[in-house]
């Protein structure tokens, strides 16, 4: 890029620019370079400070120039800081120009195309593909993590290929969608973003208010993510070659739960308690003991149940009733008969794998330019059966075949297949997290002998799994908190969890340059991605058994968008105004087709045909449209103030007739302080820039709720509709059910976002920044209002609710070294925002662990307050309600009225899982070739509802795994703790979900880290290659948080779950470019 | 030059300013009607019956709640006759009487739901059914079905949310709201005597709707999920058995039995699980297709072979 500039400048000089000479004292000479690689720069601009005398370099970086005593000299070239430097009396001046990587990326892309960065109006974050190139990211929203303000992620799942949520400035809606609108090559793309490579993404541009998002109108309220892809350059051609290859690990621990020397007495003080502290006819403490250790009966017969009878399964070497002794220690003559053989994790764990190749190539001409690459992508988790592997391919040519008429084809396919883990049910035996998190340490995989602990083999001498469920003779039952008849080993290993896709992605465009000023353009897109998800359940163990079953997702979606844009630009002396007129199409439609079938005929064989039964067979069609006709004006007088206005009329096909027109708008302004002569301002400011913005816009990403918590889109919410299909056909007759209200007036949840921001450059562009203050007001938030029961529908579909997020964002870039060779670059990003709810249909709505009220945010805890452990029994204590029953009552000393009984629980507030403030820093150190750059995630404050946690700590199911922490438990009257007595009988009691299970969300992530060399020029271009760089990368390096194991930005409810843990990716590349 | 640009520039804005088809932004469901299509043939409107029918037996919402055969069992076990002495997870609250006389219970506000999900489809039956176009035979059959489904959920909800009807009293007490027109108001609840006079008096002009219609004609092996007159005359019979009217109910009990035989001594030993038996009058038949891969069974969460009818048995 810099060698064309060079070229171009040099030209421009040799050829146009007539420099006047004049006579001067004496010659001063010199050779500027370029501190980038020692190179020489050619066509740099020597100019005599307060003059018009000035000089150029030759081809070998070389001048002279004449000057006067006590004259300052600026150094400058495009692309490069400009330098003064005093003459004093020397006569050789050398110079070291530092590349501007700012002003190399002055162009900010904006809705419907680009604006300067000097005069743009809006608020806007970018990052350029240098960001990405040397990091191993699948998906292209993990590149947006920890890197802008104003934008948060979530930690996004560890199945290969799945990426973070994103959501900017804060949360706008409470039932419709917070999801940013992805726009990919200037249109809203309809495909999974997981579908991009990475490599061929030029910039990633993040669009943060009004000024920028109104031309999006209808669909920007949540911000606007633009993803442009590369295309070639003129008279640089170029063939390059990505190869990395590396390996995946979990990044966050596994919680620490106790082993099985630990469990078995943990679990034996529950029995006993269970016992001692029954409620009615209590046994004696040492009864309780003997009866627990399986050396006493039960009371009132003659059967032995010790914990050992209770847990099922004796993994050690001694009898039932010697495993604990009566005083709830562990024998110490007690060892396990197959240590090995208790970690379930360890069956379902691998090394992870991720390689990825890119062959690409691009170039161009005066007319015509070209990129086109070609990419494999595979990745491995790092539990069994899950991978992503991805072939992408993707042709952009751009061709101006008449002066006045360019045109221009961006294609891109690909293909997806994936096996993924069943992680979609938190508590779903199939869900391998679930599952190896939860059974305790005692279970083995494998059958065993009962007696000598000696695997039980089958006819082919191969190992059995134990299912749990006495599927070999002489086995037991595991208990049920042990998942008896389940197994995840074998599960994972006989179902089949699998998903592919096809993408097709065209864009194609005509512009007509006329009278001037004008341009006519007209874009044409189609974006067609199919999708297969291909289900089996086995017929030995688990939810398909006896049977066996299969289902087949099958959807296609297809959206096209067409748009015929109008431009008129023209600079009149110091003016320049910017107008655009235009009209967009968007049309989505979306085909769905479901089978389920069971019975399987023919193992081995998973199609649907080789099964019995139809259990179901559906197929819908989802339909989408919008209509917009959108404007913008700009104006700038002179780089110093610029004005801008856009406004935008969108129909949507969500609403009805009568309301689904919308207006949307936005006004801009900015000033640059430093263009005004005014203020004279110092030297060292080389930019400051104050701008303020405010509009509308507005989002119909109205989604349902289905009854299992999981939401899908509301393409309908206005109509009246009869439910149909085969949940109520009545046998063989077709039937139609009410199913949803009309409202006519349903309209656009609107945001109304203010912003002012102001942007500099300082100290020679060392320090750069942005602060900015915005004020998102988002109204006419959609409810699902509730009717009385006796209306026979229990909702309608309403506009009634209000909120408002107002932040802070800061963005430094600083280039804290500056010697020669070495620099250190460090950027830093903060984020802090509130959130706050002002109208509600309700007064209160109670979901889940929050509850949502005026006044409160959208994520603030509501739950039972926990007030303690009773050191006096050990019982879990709540503060209790006004209205608790007078016996599970408890008065403290100190007055506290408390209860043992969580239904009597008072709720109360507990804070909120939105952070106090979070970011990201990364600092960059370049030596020559030599590259280290590290990126940090940080987030102060917030709480997260530890639910995997809490689940661990329960002490009321047999078989279940326990949390170290239990090993503090209450043991003895008089101990003070913060866990309760465990407690087979009172645990869901003493254990329920409280505030006692909220955990600070601070955190700090080594997100990324890399250590990339650029081999010197001379050194590749001696092998024929223009640039030859190696690099070691590793993403997700290290968490440090509160627990170990709690995965703190899982959600941004702040309540965890068992899902997919992130993976940690290490690996090494290769950038060859011929 | 610029004859060139200004067709260009022509050209241009005609492009720009195209509008879509003004029904570019009409879309519909396809797993859904909109109302208006249900109401504009009767075809379409036996749909609405249908779906009413098996509104009865489908699965609301947890897994006792197998629509009124769910309503049934939990009403069996608030009974004294049954002994349950192992654990049944879905109805053991209803068992121990934990669950009606607690105002949060679940299943209050189903069985309101249940009935008043009923009523409001048959209310926009009745309210639209003229409109539709098709035989006036099949309005007639659509329309007295949809009257005697608003009857019978009301004289349901009465009997459980209202003091029972004393035979010659004044039944002034507050039964529950009657609802005989769409509307997402909420109503005042009515005495349970003037719920008991709007089910009457919409089981009397379902049974003058519905005299003449042959289900069988129209549904084959689903007919006895249909109200027919004899089973609208079953449903008065019931309701005049609770107001004590003893004379009437025998007479309309008679009158509804007509054309049932009673079952054979071999019919007695087959399970009651078949939709041919001879005595049943009223009843859902379910195919393969519209099963749930595990079926909400009656007792407990584990799948069971014969599938749950609902239904009521002549006397």
């Amino acid at each position: 890029m810099r060698r064309i500039l060079q070229l171009f400048t040099a030209l421009l000089l040799f050829c146009g620019v007539n420099l006047t000479l004049k006579a001067q004292d004496r010659t001063v000479t010199g050779k500027v370079t370029s501190t980038d690689d020692g190179s020489a720069i050619p066509g740099a601009s020597i100019i005599v400070k307060g003059t018009t005398t000035g000089s150029t370099t030759g081809s070998d970086g070389k001048y002279s120039i004449s000057v006067s005593d006590n004259a300052t000299l600026v150094f400058s070239f495009v692309g490069m800081v400009a330098q003064e430097v005093p003459v004093g009396n020397r006569s050789t001046i050398d110079v070291q120009l530092v590349p501007n990587v700012q002003s190399l990326s002055e162009v900010v892309v904006i809705a419907f195309g680009a604006a300067q960065k000097g005069t743009f109006t809006g608020s806007a974050g970018q990052i350029d593909s240098k960001q990405l190139e040397t990091r191993p990211l699948t998906n292209v929203a993990t590149a947006l993590a920890g890197t802008l303000p104003g934008v948060q992620t979530n930690a996004g799942s560890g199945q290969p290929g799945s990426g973070p949520d994103i959501r900017i400035r804060g949360f706008g809606s409470i039932n419709a969608s917070n999801d940013p609108l992805y726009v990919v090559d200037g249109v809203p793309y309809s495909g999974n973003i997981s579908n991009l490579n990475v490599d061929d993404i030029a910039s990633i541009s993040v669009l943060k208010d009004a000024s920028s998002t109104a031309l999006y109108g209808a669909r920007a309220a949540n911000g606007v993510v633009m993803i442009t892809t590369k295309r070639g350059s003129k008279d640089r051609e170029q063939l390059s070659l990505k190869a990395e290859t590396g390996f995946s690990s979990r990044a966050i621990p596994e919680y620490e739960v106790v082993n099985a020397y630990q469990y078995y007495p943990l679990m034996w003080e529950a029995y006993r308690n269970s016992l001692a502290y029954a409620r009615t006819n209590p046994y004696p403490m040492e009864q309780a003991n003997q009866v627990a250790s399986g050396l006493a009966p039960v009371r009132g017969t003659t059967r032995i149940t010790g914990i050992a009878e209770q847990l099922a399964y004796n993994p050690f070497n001694v009898p039932n009733n010697q495993v604990v002794l009566p005083d709830g220690t562990i024998n110490p003559e007690a060892s396990l008969l197959y240590p090995g053989d208790l970690d379930w994790e360890a069956p379902m764990k691998r090394r992870g794998s991720r390689s990825d190749y890119v062959l690409s190539y691009s170039g161009g001409s005066d007319k015509t330019d070209y990129f086109a690459s070609l990419g494999y992508l595979s990745e491995k988790g790092f539990f069994i059966r899950t991978d992503f592997e991805r072939i992408s391919a993707r042709v952009n040519v751009n061709t101006q075949p008449l002066s006045w008429f360019k045109t221009g084809f961006n294609l891109a396919g690909n293909t997806t297949r994936s096996n993924t883990a069943s992680d979609g049910s938190s508590t779903g035996f199939v869900n391998p997290f679930f599952f190896t998190r939860n059974i305790g340490p005692i279970y083995p995989v494998y059958a065993r002998d009962r007696a000598t602990g000696e695997l039980i083999l089958d006819e082919k001498g191969q190992p059995i799994f134990d299912y749990g469920n006495r599927n070999v003779s002489g086995l037991l039952a595991r208990p049920s908190g042990a998942f008896p008849g389940r197994h995840i080993v074998a599960e994972t290993q006989l179902n089949n969890d699998e998903l592919r896709r096809q993408v097709l992605s065209a864009r194609t465009f005509g512009e007509i340059t006329f009278l001037k000023d004008f341009k006519f353009r007209t874009n044409l897109a189609a974006d067609i991605s199919n999708f297969k998800s291909m289900s089996y359940d086995n017929n030995l163990v688990g939810d398909g058994a006896p049977a066996g079953r299969a289902s087949r997702t099958v959807t296609s979606t297809t959206s096209y968008n067409l748009n015929q844009l109008l431009t008129y630009n023209r600079t009149f002396g110091r003016h320049t105004v910017e107008a655009l007129v235009g009209h967009e199409n968007y049309d989505w439609t979306y085909e769905y087709l479901y089978g389920f079938r069971q019975g399987i005929i023919a193992e081995g064989n998973t199609e649907l045909g080789n099964f019995t039964t139809v259990n179901s067979l559906t197929s819908r069609t989802d339909k989408y449209r919008t209509e917009g006709y959108l404007s913008r004006l700009s104006y700038n007088f002179d780089e110093k103030y610029s004005f801008s206005a856009s406004y935008r009329r969108d129909g949507t096909s969500r609403f009805s007739q009568k309301s689904r027109w919308g207006n949307f708008w936005s006004v801009g302004a900015a000033w640059r302080i430093d263009q005004e002569k005014l203020f004279n301002l110092p030297q060292w400011v080389n930019m400051l820039k104050l701008r303020a913005s405010h509009g509308v816009v507005g989002s119909d990403a109205f989604l349902t709720t289905n009854s299992d918590g999981t939401t899908d889109p509301n393409y309908y919410p206005y109509q009246a509709l009869y439910a149909q299909g085969p949940g109520v056909n009545n046998g063989i007759e077709p039937g139609f059910l009410f199913s949803s209200l009309a409202n006519e007036d349903l309209v656009w949840e609107s945001n109304a976002t203010s912003d002012i921001g102001l942007d500099f450059e300082l100290l020679n562009r060392r320090l750069t920044g942005t602060v900015e203050f915005f004020n998102r007001q988002s109204s006419n938030l959609l409810f699902e209002v509730p009717l009385p029961v006796s209306s026979g529908i229990p909702s309608i579909n309403q506009n009634i609710g209000a909120m408002y997020n107002r932040g802070l964002e800061l963005q430094l870039g600083a280039d804290v070294v500056r010697a020669g060779d070495f620099t250190w670059n460090v950027n830093f990003n903060f984020t802090s925002f509130i959130n706050r709810i002002t109208k509600l249909p309700q007064e209160e709505i109670i979901s889940g662990t929050k509850k949502l009220k005026v006044g409160q945010s959208l994520y603030d805890y509501w739950l039972r307050s926990w007030y303690g452990v009773d050191p006096a029994d050990g019982a879990g204590l709540y503060r209790a309600a006004p209205t608790a029953g007078a016996a599970n009552l408890r008065i403290m000393e100190n007055g506290d009225s408390v209860t043992t009984v969580f239904s009597d629980a008072r709720f109360d507030y507990h804070g909120s899982a939105i952070p106090d403030f979070s970011g990201g820093i990364s600092n960059t150190f370049s030596f020559k070739g030599l590259t280290l750059s590290v990126l940090l995630n940080y987030q102060k404050g917030g709480l997260v509802y530890d639910a995997t946690y809490a689940a661990l700590m329960g002490t009321g199911s047999y078989g279940r795994a326990l949390h170290v922490d239990q090993l503090r438990r209450w043991r003895n009257p008089g101990d003070v703790t913060d866990v309760p007595r465990p407690d087979i009988t009172q645990s869901a009691q003493y254990n329920a979900q409280s505030s006692r299970f909220l955990t600070d969300a601070s955190f700090l992530n080594i997100r990324s880290a890399n250590l990339s060399y650029n081999f010197p020029k001379s050194l590749a271009s001696k092998i024929r290659l223009s640039n030859l760089r190696i690099y070691l990368t590793g993403e997700n390096l290290l968490l440090f948080s509160e627990r170990k194991g709690m995965n703190v930005t899982q959600a941004f409810t702040g309540v965890t779950s068992n899902r997919y843990t992130p993976s940690r990716i290490i690996t090494a590349g290769l950038n060859v470019t011929l | 030059m610029n004859r060139k640009n200004i067709c260009i520039a022509a050209a241009g804005l005609m492009l720009l300013f195209s509008a879509c088809e003004k029904d570019y932004l009409e879309v519909s469901p396809t797993n859904a009607t909109p109302v208006a299509d249900v109401f504009s043939t009767t075809n379409n409107a036996w749909g609405a019956i249908n779906g009413m029918h098996r509104a009865m037996f489908f699965q609301w919402g947890n897994m006792d709640q197998a629509g009124q055969g769910g309503m049934m069992i939990h009403l069996d076990y608030l009974g004294e006759d049954l002994v349950f002495s192992s654990s049944s997870q879905w109805f053991d609250d209803t068992y121990r009487w934990q669950m009606h006389r607690n105002v949060n219970g679940s299943s209050l506000e189903w069985a309101y739901y249940l009935y008043y999900r009923i009523i409001a489809n048959a209310n926009r039956i009745i309210d639209n059914i003229d409109g539709t176009t098709g035989p006036s035979a099949d309005r007639n059959a659509i329309k007295g079905q949809a009257l005697a489904y608003r009857a019978w959920a009301h004289h349901q909800l009465v009997q459980l949310f209202g003091k029972r009807y004393v035979p010659g009293a004044d039944n002034s007490q507050l039964g529950v709201p009657l609802l005989t027109r769409s509307t997402t108001e909420g109503q005042p609840r009515a005495t349970v005597e003037e719920v008991y006079a709007q089910v009457n008096q919409d089981l009397d002009e379902a049974i003058t709707l519905l005299e003449g219609y042959n289900r069988s004609v129209r549904s084959g092996s689903t007919a006895k999920s249909h109200i027919n007159a004899n089973v609208a005359k079953g449903l008065k019979a019931r309701v005049t058995l609770t107001q004590g009217r003893w004379a009437d109910a025998a007479k309309i009990a008679a009158e509804a039995r007509q054309g049932f035989s009673l079952m054979s001594n071999a019919q007695y030993q087959e399970g009651f699980s078949d939709v041919t038996n001879p005595e049943w009058m009223w009843e859902a038949t379910r195919l393969m297709t519209s099963k749930p891969s595990s079926i909400p069974s009656l007792l407990t969460c584990r799948p069971i072979s014969t599938p749950p009818t609902s239904g009521q048995r002549r006397r």
